[in-house]
């Protein structure tokens, strides 16, 4: 019997009724949701735990208890915004940073992970910071695989997160990246993924993940380098009761192939320090010879 | 005047595209398989090859490279 849909729904559902309600509940939800999913999803738990146990030789033992906890932080994730959306509390006050973020002059592409926190290193950027950054995301709509109650959230999620922005998502459709050109002509920044192929217009490019060739979002290493904008990688992720944001030095505008580099320095670099907050090990796509 | 010529070279380099292949009635469209990338990099090209600002979100893949040329008339200048 496939209990995968049921799963989905109820997980959704206590994401309501326990994580949004208490710093307890959000631990409650991470430990349930994290080791659920490791039962229930065995294809990704085999496809993420024997990846991570070739790329960072260690045992398939240590892959699983990594995979584990990579299960923890995207659950954390959705907690601690769901906590957050329904407290009203501001952001701030949830964030610690390592330990004042440098100002970066002028306009720039942040450029984060599926890792930790994403969406509430965005948030910190805009409304705590004052930031004038806006995020490309993918469009919620039929094409998007979420599964339906994940869905709902993500409407949720994202109406939240612009009404305490105050701004719209860019979205990664027809019109996406131009919008984005001409906020970062403005002067203004934008901020986005890059692990995945997707925003802006789906466009990727093959980096090495050790020894392993995968594909990033190179549209917007493309916009960069057109814009000749920096890149500077952002990463946030849950320390104790407070999530913890870094910010690395820009990497200085330059050719599509010279930020495909540095960004793939930097995504080993990230996952070898620590890999255990990357909700990616099972999913990336892999190129095939 | 613009230089229907210089405007089609720069779209045809941009996309890269023979010049041959571009025309002034040519539809960006029909040029090439244009994702929205694909119009930054004209907006991109024809800021430099001008010295404008093309305002990148009024272009779409629905205009023609004479109505490229008109919004090259009337982009501010850098």
């Amino acid at each position: 019997m496939n209990l995968l849909p049921q799963w989905e729904r109820r997980r959704y559902q206590l994401l309501d009724r326990i994580a949004a309600r208490s710093m307890w509940g959000t631990d409650a939800y991470v430990f349930l949701v994290s080791r659920i999913e490791e039962r229930l999803q065995q294809e990704r738990r085999k496809a993420a735990t024997d990846r991570i146990a070739r790329a960072l030789e260690v045992s398939p033992q240590d892959g699983r208890k990594i995979y584990r906890q990579c299960l923890a932080s995207e659950a954390r994730e959705e907690a601690d915004a769901a906590r957050l959306c329904l407290s009203g509390k501001p952001i701030i006050d949830a964030v610690e940073s390592a330990p004042l973020l440098p100002p970066v002059a002028g306009p720039c592409i942040y450029v984060t992970l599926h890792w930790g926190s994403p969406m509430i290193t965005f948030l910190y950027l805009r409304s705590a910071l004052g930031i004038p950054v806006r995020l490309i995301g993918r469009p919620l709509d039929e094409q998007n695989p979420l599964p339906a109650a994940k869905m709902i959230w993500g409407h949720r999620k994202v109406e939240w997160m612009e009404q305490l922005t105050g701004t719209p998502f860019i979205r990664d459709d027809s019109r996406g990246a131009l919008e984005a050109r001409s906020e970062l002509l403005a002067g203004r920044s934008i901020f986005a993924s890059v692990d995945v192929p997707a925003a802006p217009a789906g466009r990727s490019r093959v980096i090495d993940l050790f020894g392993e060739p995968i594909r990033i979002a190179s549209g917007l290493l493309r916009l960069a380098a057109l814009t000749k904008v920096p890149l500077v990688p952002i990463l946030g992720h849950s320390r104790g009761q407070r999530i913890f944001i870094a910010q690395e030095e820009p990497i200085p505008a330059g050719s599509e192939q010279e930020l495909s580099d540095a960004v793939g320095f930097w995504i080993r670099k990230t996952l070898r320090h620590q890999p255990d907050q990357w909700w990616l090990w099972p999913f990336v796509r892999v190129e095939k010879p | 005047m613009i230089d229907a010529e210089k405007v089609c070279s720069t779209i045809a380099l941009a996309l890269g595209l023979e010049v041959v292949a571009v025309q002034p009635e040519s539809r960006l469209g029909d040029l090439a398989e244009l994702d929205s990338l694909s119009l930054v990099e004209i907006a991109t090209a024809i800021d430099g090859d001008f010295n404008i600002r093309l305002p990148g979100e009024a272009l779409t893949d629905t205009l023609s490279v004479n109505d490229v040329m008109r919004m090259i008339e009337h982009a501010p200048r850098q």
